[in-house]
């Protein structure tokens, strides 16, 4: 064995050849502890027997009833058909439309087109307009559209005593407002990123009447460090642009850029660019370099990961700028010492950089000034600004401030402060490091605090006064991104509950000099309808914002001379870009001082902590989304929780240890600046040895019955540092022994599993390598691993190469598939192969060098095809429904690996293993390659789900869909829910009327989006025209931000597909067994550095 | 009537019994109420029998899911389970039919044990794959039925269909083998039985008499049964393989399965019959045909299951069965 | 014993004559001109007969032919008439730009003179399918009456017979006592009517009657199940199609504007109704009333809208199961298919009902027969081999099949 394997892993069991997990893997069923599995029996045979209620009562009475309904002749009921009185023109019952909109929330900014049927909104596409982001999308925009169909939502105005909310009119809340507003009140406006010029306004309008306004913006995840430090060095606090499609050299310090940091789905659909190439033989790439602590979204895509400690980083950068500053001929700056691994791998990237100056990024996600100063005058050096990094069309995405929100504590806890105003997302209780005392300060607030967020969270609940703002699908507002970069969001559907615009609500409050109503008329009240003393429009933030885009933005075009023209053409695109020249910015900073400041590594074994950003569920705001809880984190693969990272070693002779020999998902105590917490635990390849790490978000207290409880909240654990922002790590933790056990921990890394095995099992481990000439054997087959279901070894299922090598490769390659179609040339059915050769044959692509895994496409598809809801403890038993699942495998250097993220769905196989062992027929192949279910037909056998090679099959084994027809069996998402999630008619209005819902007992799975190319065929007929490349676009394809999938017509040889398939990159999974897929997969490449390897 | 004992071989009947003892001693406890072991015994089963049937229900109710499985494969205990009870059930056919072929006359005293053992087994094994179907009350698909969705047929490709076929088959012809040989016991019965119990067993023996004629072609008939049974132990049981060997999965796909699995099947039937008639300590006829029902009845009833508890609805079951 | 036997056998005999007749008359019924015209001809020949459509107009086309028999294997294979190099035929094929006919080779002679009748009966206004005035149920009146005139044959005939069996069981019976008295039997009988209706066999054979009866009844019901053929409910507004689509001539797609566009054809909104509504006020008193339910509806109170809507509740009709994906515009634009074809004659209908079964196989048999109109449509390019088959003459017609219409995913996702 060797520490050195180009092997492919996933996670450590393989790897070590663990008894136990070998023991596991063997067993046909999950080993419960007896206890729990006897528990959670109680449970059911409770219900199903005791009939001590009611409802339980009903539920057999109403099965008697039902079977004898069914028994007496299935009289049909009586169904109505209600048509509109007066039918919108826009809308034709069962056809979709479409609206340019945008999606923000707090810093994330994404322009989308909404999609609707008969007025609700179902779907977010991507905007393909928009020179930010692409129509790339994230996955927590995909889940976005369910925000808006949130049980937990607020439904109108509330004012809150001791905790308890109790439902309010807007009038009152209005007067109770305006009783405090008195001349010369202190209000403070606490706000996370605001990006919107309109909002902006009118809270300088608010401002205007009540001028001792201030307002606070914080972040709850900070890069106050960076803008501070641009602050200091340009003297522009903002977040510049930078632009990875320009730069071959990418250089980040734990800036997670591909996953959460500022504008991740700009930043992924850039850096792609600079990674893809049409022709294998004249292929370029950039270099990613990732200085970090533990295996994040963009470290797993680095070309080359160098692994510090957390509070090595701050030395690392120094480091880096002596380096180049020694190559530039410029005096060094003192420095601490970094880990010798690191030092060395700092000269080399050090030459690299210098090697290519102007074409070069250095970023850091440190929220330290210092730091990003040093960081900047790397950047200096190498001459990014101006060609990678520009100031011209800086960034709004982050605009936060620690120092700021740490002072209005102070402020609040004088008694300086009359009034608070919370707006959107902002959770401070929630998220700031010193939440408690935010809580605490609150109280000390002298007239109001209310608080506008929609939902009922930590904040609102110390709130006196809630003025709940609609949902962004809901509502009419404007964005502005990047500097000259406008969006415009526009509502979707009429307003679900009795909220209010919170630009309203300030322009109400801001008193009567505005022409707008300070009573919004509610639904509920009907005395709350005031009478206005001026003119009441019906929509007065439509009007405020074209109000305001008619004299501030509408002058910065010269396109359209009539506003009307501008507006429409603007609504229309959904975006509208000015012109905006770039900047260079002269940088002026005093690095040797800045360098001093760094923070200072820790010696010895003591365990540090990393702190990140969950990739899911972001600071904690969209821990009430079940798609994204559901979401595998695309690292860590686990769903519904936040687990602590922990490293994995080699011992140096033959095995592998973690951290206090913790197994994945044991519970461990985790201390950390003097608080315990504690934490199930995964074991993580790629962490540096003594460190852990964690994400924040999770651990919500207030929230809807998703996001409540959900994991463990550790912002309280984090520290404001000396220089006043908010500290991503954590020195001197500890760590101990195993603390039980999670027994429902849910870690989808190990379902599913196909083609993988110990490494020691086969002769050559797990996947073909490159290099393996032995092409004689096809099949080897270890007996160790026999019994592992859908395991064996030596099987075509990943396929990588670098840049240096992929001539070689691709030989290797094309020789390798070559030898597997000869081993299969032999058929029973010759002939059969040509029924596919005329019509649509449908391919899909993965170029696995483009895709990041951040997982958008897996939510999309959830979205699109209404996927099911598991919940927790399902999925820890294997039974999550997701149709596209993302396989992450390790390969090179397992203590410092690199990743491949594989996205797989159903193959839609031509020789589908699948097809012919279901005995009703129910899954079968159409004309036109797709492998087919039909799910009226099936009866569940599950035999197709076995045969599947690909482990692709998905079975409804409880009614997650509540589509059942016996009612009130399905499972409950949490344990003490009343209902499953999506029973109640609220969220089933996101379902997608096109896709059948499944019901209980019946194999679901990915159909390539079948509804979607019945749609572009029968419009092809319609316009009696071809079908044309482009008109189908899978959910994965549209939601993609790096372009990494493809869908067509393989038949057509013009399309983007056929070229795909054709080319000699591409490869299919399991090719030898023959099942001639109609996915294909471009190898992954990576552009490494062969100095550092 | 002195039987005639050959010098070199055993007697078949110790005790030099009579025709008549032994029509008394088959038909007897048929005559009388059962004792209380008897009824003790129902007792017990019939309760776990309730017990399974809860189980199904909430299997049924609640759906598969309730078993936890889906370890990559989506199948559990309950197909192992059918495999086996097959494979228990031709122990029986084969005992049966094969002796009679080769006409060996101690067989008598087991092929009706065993004949039994062999249609409770199918039912048994028949009952699991329904059980185990996601949605059972569909499971009507699985037989080619004309039908009005244009119309819309089986997979004859589907190693699941050929089960249908040969689970059916091999219940069809087990139960008239059976049948068959018990026509003359009933007509005993008959013979001795009166009033409504007569006739019941009227019926039940079509009208025999014992008139040379109907010996003649029931010896016909069982020879030509006897004859399609044997071969049909060899071909379901292979083609329940077939379910594994057929597949591409790794561990499954198998060619060795067929033979494995009819081989297996045998030597575990015969431990079964074994078992099953070696009750005499506790009071069990052989040669009692009613006391082999209530047998066979406790002995399904009574196998505990090798499911170690890891699952909700079909853990029970699993100890059911 | 043996003569009791062989009454029974007339019996049988006797009862199952009139129920064997019933089952041939429902099997094959007297081919109806005007039904095999709309399944075969229809979607290419116009209906008034005089116009052009994708096919000729038909008036007159027995004259246009030189023989019947020509004319009958042109219906039934045009290719091989025209192969068979008969001048007609050829000028025929070339006029209409070698878009050969449909071929039909099932339809018996009887059933083309059927459609021949028909034809002449619109063209020329005379024979057993002249066009009637439009009276209000005329036609369906009439088929009932018929039916109706069967039944009670049929019930007529079975009573005849049954009596008829009755006094030749008597007779035979008495035979036989005469024939026991002379043969000196003793003691001599006569069974009574009551023995011999409860006779062993007879009941038997009663019990097998009613079990073939009952089986036949239930696989037929079962087969119906949770379909709603010939469904036709109260509507909350007695809307008539026959006087809308019939009489006045409206457009189907006039209201359901659904059908081209969408998958549902759409039940008119009321502002669509309130179109021609406000100026048609009913002339009758019941008109009136039903129209003052549009009005209630739209809120019109007779010079201007109030705003106060209350939607109209219709009782759906059509109901397919959610697991169906059905798309009018797929059938109505691209298939090009009349509404009547699904919905059957909806504007001679005073009250909708459904037409067509709705079952799955009567999806697919159509989606076996219909042709796909391969050449109009630039779409179906993709299809070159099928293309070239055509060209070569290796296919007569594509049909939907063929195109993968019988795919489950075609309907089912």
């Amino acid at each position: 064995m060797n520490k050195q394997d180009n092997n492919i892993w996933v996670g450590v069991e393989d790897l070590t050849n663990d008894p136990q997990y070998l023991e596991n893997a063997k067993q046909e069923f999950f080993e419960l502890p007896i206890v729990d599995a006897l528990s959670k029996e109680a449970s059911v045979i409770e219900k199903a027997t005791q009939g001590a209620s009611r409802r339980d009562f009903l539920k057999y009475a109403g099965f008697g009833l039902g079977a004898a309904t069914i028994a007496a002749g299935c009289e049909m009921p009586v169904r109505k058909a209600i048509p509109y009185v007066v039918k919108p023109d826009a809308i034709v019952p069962g056809v979709a439309n479409y609206y340019a909109s945008t999606y923000v929330r707090g810093g994330d900014y994404c322009p989308i087109l909404v999609k609707t049927r008969e007025g609700r909104p179902i779907k977010v596409e991507g905007n393909t307009l928009s020179p930010i982001t692409g129509g790339g999308t994230s996955a927590r925009v995909q889940a976005s559209v369910l925000d808006l169909y949130d049980t937990a939502r607020l439904k109108g105005a509330f004012k809150v005593a001791k905790g308890k909310k109790t439902a309010a009119t807007w009038k009152s809340i209005d007067e109770e407002v305006a009783r405090f507003l008195k001349p010369g009140a202190q209000v403070r406006v606490l706000t996370n990123t605001i990006m919107s010029p309109s909002l902006k306004a009118a809270i300088a309008d608010f401002t205007t009447a009540h001028p001792n306004t201030q307002v606070v913006t914080y972040d709850p995840v900070s890069v106050s460090g960076l803008l501070d430090a641009n602050s200091a060095n340009f003297g522009q606090r903002v977040v510049p642009a930078y632009h990875f499609d320009k730069a071959d050299r990418v250089v980040s310090f734990g800036a997670d850029f591909l996953g959460t940091w500022i504008s991740p789905i700009q930043y992924a659909a850039d850096f792609a660019k600079n990674r893809k190439s049409d022709d294998y033989k004249t292929a370029t790439m950039s270099r990613l370099y990732q200085f970090e602590s533990y295996m994040s979204l963009t470290g797993s895509n680095a070309d080359n990961r160098i692994l510090v400690k957390p509070s090595e980083m701050g030395a690392a950068t120094v480091a880096l700028y002596n380096a180049v500053a020694k190559l530039a001929g410029q005096p060094t700056v003192s420095g601490s010492k970094i880990n010798a691994t690191a030092a060395t791998a700092v000269a080399s990237i050090a030459k690299d950089l210098w090697a290519n100056q102007g074409k070069s990024l250095v970023i850091s996600g440190s929220n330290d000034v210092a730091e990003q100063i040093v960081v900047n005058a790397i950047n200096n050096i190498l001459g990014s600004y101006g060609a990678t990094i520009d100031f011209g069309k800086y960034s709004n995405q982050r605009q936060g401030s620690d120092a700021a929100v740490q002072a209005l504590i102070k402020e609040m806890n004088g008694g300086q402060v009359d009034a608070l105003i919370v707006l959107g997302d902002a959770n401070p209780v929630y998220d700031l490091p010193n939440g408690d005392a935010f809580k605490a300060a609150l109280g000390k607030v002298k007239g109001f605090s209310l608080s506008t967020n929609g939902m009922y969270n930590e904040t609102s609940e110390a709130c006196s006064l809630l003025a709940p703002d609609h949902n962004y699908l809901e509502s009419w507002g404007d964005v502005e991104a990047q500097n000259g970069s406008y969006s415009l969001v526009q509502p979707t559907i009429n307003p679900l509950f009795d909220t209010r615009s919170a630009l309203v609500s300030f322009l109400a409050w801001a008193g009567n000099s505005n022409a707008y109503p300070t009573v919004m008329p509610a639904a509920n009240d009907s005395t709350a309808v005031a009478a206005p003393s001026v003119v009441i429009s019906d929509r007065p933030e439509y009007d405020y914002l074209v109000k305001y885009w008619q004299s501030n933005v509408f002058g910065k075009q010269s396109k359209f001379s009539t506003f009307q023209g501008f507006w429409d053409s603007a609504l229309h695109d959904g975006i509208f870009e000015a012109n905006v020249t770039a900047s260079v910015g002269s940088f002026a900073g005093d690095v040797a001082a800045a360098a001093t400041k760094v923070s200072k590594p820790v010696s010895g074994d003591a365990l540090e902590v990393a702190f990140y950003e969950s990739i899911n569920i972001g600071a904690g705001q969209y821990a009430n989304n079940p798609w994204l809880q559901e979401m595998p984190d695309p690292v860590t693969r686990h769903v519904w929780d936040n687990v602590l990272c922990i490293p994995v070693n080699w011992n140096g002779k033959k095995s592998y240890k973690s951290l206090n020999k913790l197994k994945d998902g044991d519970k461990a105590e985790l201390t950390v600046n003097g608080k315990t917490y504690t934490f199930a635990v995964v074991r993580m390849f790629g962490m540096k040895s003594n460190t852990v790490a964690i994400a924040l978000g999770y651990g919500r207290t207030v929230d809807g019955a998703v996001g409540v409880n959900t994991g463990t909240n550790i912002y309280n654990a984090l520290k404001v540092s000396k220089s006043g922002t908010t500290q991503y790590f954590a020195t001197g933790a500890t760590l101990s022994n195993r603390k039980g056990e999670d027994h429902d921990f849910a870690c989808v890394q190990h379902h599913h599993t196909m083609g993988l095995t110990t490494k020691e099992g086969g002769k050559d481990g797990g996947v073909r390598k490159a290099d393996n000439k032995a092409k004689d054997v096809p099949f080897y087959v270890d007996e160790e691993i026999l019994a592992y279901q859908g395991t064996l070894v030596d099987r075509s299922v990943i396929r990588t190469s670098t840049l240096a090598n992929l001539k070689d490769d691709v030989k290797d390659l094309v020789d390798e598939r070559h030898h597997h179609q000869h081993l299969n040339d032999q058929t029973l059915y010759p002939g059969y192969k040509d029924i596919y050769k005329q019509g649509h044959h449908w391919n899909l692509s993965v170029d696995l060098s483009a895709c990041i895994g951040c997982g958008a496409c897996s939510v999309a598809c959830m979205a699109e095809n209404n996927v099911p809801v598991v919940g927790k403890h399902e999925v820890s038993i294997h039974h999550e429904m997701s149709w596209l699942r993302i396989d992450r495998y390790y390969y090179g250097d397992s203590e410092n690996p690199n990743v491949v993220y594989q996205p797989l769905m159903c193959q839609h196989c031509d020789n589908a293993p699948c097809e012919n062992v279901c005995p009703v027929g129910a899954t079968n192949h159409s004309s036109e390659g797709m492998n087919q279910m039909t799910y009226n037909r099936c009866i569940g056998t599950r035999y197709c789900a076995n045969n599947c090679p690909y482990k692709v099959r998905r079975f409804n084994w409880l009614d997650y869909t509540t589509a059942d027809i016996f009612p009130w069996n399905e499972p409950t998402l949490k344990d003490g829910d009343e209902q499953a999630f999506g029973a109640d008619d609220l969220t089933r209005m996101v379902l997608n009327p096109d896709v059948t819902v499944r019901s209980r007992g019946v194999i679901e799975k990915c159909s390539f989006c079948v509804q979607r190319v019945q749609e572009a065929k029968l419009t092809a007929k319609v316009e009696r025209r071809k079908l044309r490349d482009g008109d189908v676009k899978s959910a994965c394809q549209t939601a993609c931000p790096t372009g990494a999938i493809t869908f067509g017509d393989g038949n057509d040889t013009n399309s983007e597909v056929h070229k795909k398939m054709a080319d000699k990159r591409n490869y299919k999974v399991l090719e030898e067994v023959n099942t001639a897929p109609s996915v294909g997969y471009w190898m992954k490449v990576l552009n490494k550095n062969s100095d550092l390897v | 009537m002195s039987a005639i004992v050959a010098k070199v071989r055993e007697p078949l009947i110790e005790g030099n019994k009579s025709y008549h003892d032994i029509t008394e001693d088959i038909c007897s406890p048929t005559e009388r109420l059962p004792g209380i072991a008897w009824l003790v015994g129902l007792l017990v089963s019939v309760s776990v029998l309730t017990f399974g049937l809860v189980c199904i229900f909430i299997t049924i109710w609640f759906g598969i899911g309730t078993w936890h499985l889906n370890r990559t494969i989506g199948w559990g205990w309950d197909i192992t389970n059918f495999v086996w009870w097959i494979g228990i059930g031709h122990a029986g056919t084969l005992i049966s039919a094969i002796l009679l072929l080769f006409r060996q006359r101690w067989r008598t005293g087991v092929n009706r044990a065993a004949e039994a053992m062999t249609i409770f087994a199918v039912m048994c094994a028949g009952l699991f794959p329904l059980i185990h179907m996601g949605r059972i009350w569909l499971g009507f698909f699985i037989f080619p039925y004309p039908n009005t969705r244009g119309p819309l047929w089986v997979n004859f490709n589907s190693p699941l269909l050929w089960d249908v076929f040969a689970i059916s088959t091999y219940l069809t012809v087990s139960l008239l083998f059976w049948y068959t040989g018990l026509v003359p016991d009933f007509a005993t019965i008959r013979d001795r039985a009166t009033g409504f119990r007569k006739k019941v067993y009227n019926f039940l023996s079509f009208g025999w008499t014992g008139a040379a004629k109907h010996w003649q072609r029931w010896e016909n008939v069982s020879l030509v049964l006897a004859g399609l049974a044997t071969p049909l132990v060899l071909s379901v049981h292979t083609i329940v393989s077939f379910d594994f060997a057929t597949s591409v999965i790794p561990g499954w796909h198998t060619t060795i399965f067929p033979p494995y699995f009819v081989a297996g099947a045998v030597f575990s039937g015969f431990i079964q019959l074994y078992c099953s008639t070696g009750r005499n300590s506790i009071g069990f006829s052989a040669k009692n045909l009613s006391r082999i029902f209530s047998g066979m009845y406790c002995w399904c009833f009574s196998i505990k299951s090798r499911y170690d508890g890891t699952s909700s609805g079909g853990g029970t079951i699993g100890i059911l069965f | 014993m043996i003569k009791s036997f062989s009454t029974i056998k007339w019996i049988f005999i006797l009862l199952l004559l009139p129920l064997s007749l019933s089952l041939q008359a429902q099997e094959t019924p007297t081919p109806d001109g005007k039904a095999l015209f709309k399944a075969n001809c229809a979607s290419c020949h116009n209906k008034n007969m005089v116009a052009d459509m994708t096919g000729p107009a038909l008036a007159g086309v027995q004259d246009r032919w030189e023989s019947e028999e020509l004319l009958y294997s042109w219906i039934r294979n045009s290719g091989a008439v025209i192969n068979s190099g008969n001048s007609y035929a050829n000028t025929l094929f070339n006029k209409w730009n070698k878009s050969p006919m449909t071929a039909f080779p099932d339809l018996k002679d009887a059933e083309i003179e059927q459609i021949l009748l028909y034809v002449n009966g619109i063209a020329t206004g005379e024979g057993p399918y002249a066009p009637k005035d439009i009276v209000v149920s005329g036609s369906s009146t009439e088929n009932t009456e018929s039916t109706g005139n069967n039944y009670w044959q049929y019930g007529l005939l079975a009573v005849a017979l049954l009596i008829l069996s009755l006094v030749l069981a008597r007779i035979i019976n008495n035979l036989k006592y005469i024939n026991q008295v002379k043969d000196g039997e003793a003691p001599a009988k006569r069974t009574t009517i009551l023995e011999q209706l409860t006779n062993k066999t007879l009941i038997g054979f009663l019990v097998f009657i009613l079990l073939l009866i009952g089986g036949y009844n239930t696989v037929n019901n079962a087969i119906d199940l949770g379909r709603q053929q010939d469904y036709a409910p109260e509507q909350p507004i007695p809307f008539s199609h026959e006087i809308h689509a019939g009489i006045h001539k409206i457009e189907c797609q006039y209201c359901h504007d659904g059908a081209r566009r969408s998958k549902h054809a759409v039940i008119p909104a009321v502002n669509t109704c309130m179109n021609c509504h406000k100026a048609v006020k009913g002339e009758t008193e019941t008109a009136q009333k039903e129209i003052q339910k549009i009005y209630d509806a739209a809120g019109w109170d007779g010079t201007a809208y109030t705003g106060e809507t209350k939607p109209i509740e219709w009782v759906r009709i059509h109901n397919l199961p959610d697991h169906v994906y059905f798309n009018h515009s797929q059938h109505v634009v691209a298939g090009g298919l009349d509404c009547q074809t699904c919905h059957g004659p909806v504007e001679e209908m005073a009250k909708v009902k459904q037409f067509s079964p709705l079952s799955m196989g009567w999806c697919i048999n159509c989606h076996r027969d219909t042709e796909v109109k391969f050449n109009d449509n630039d779409y179906y390019k993709a299809y070159d081999k099928y293309h070239e088959d055509l060209k070569s003459g290796k296919m007569e017609k594509v049909t939907v099949e063929d195109i993968g219409g019988l795919e489950c995913q075609k309907c089912h996702y």
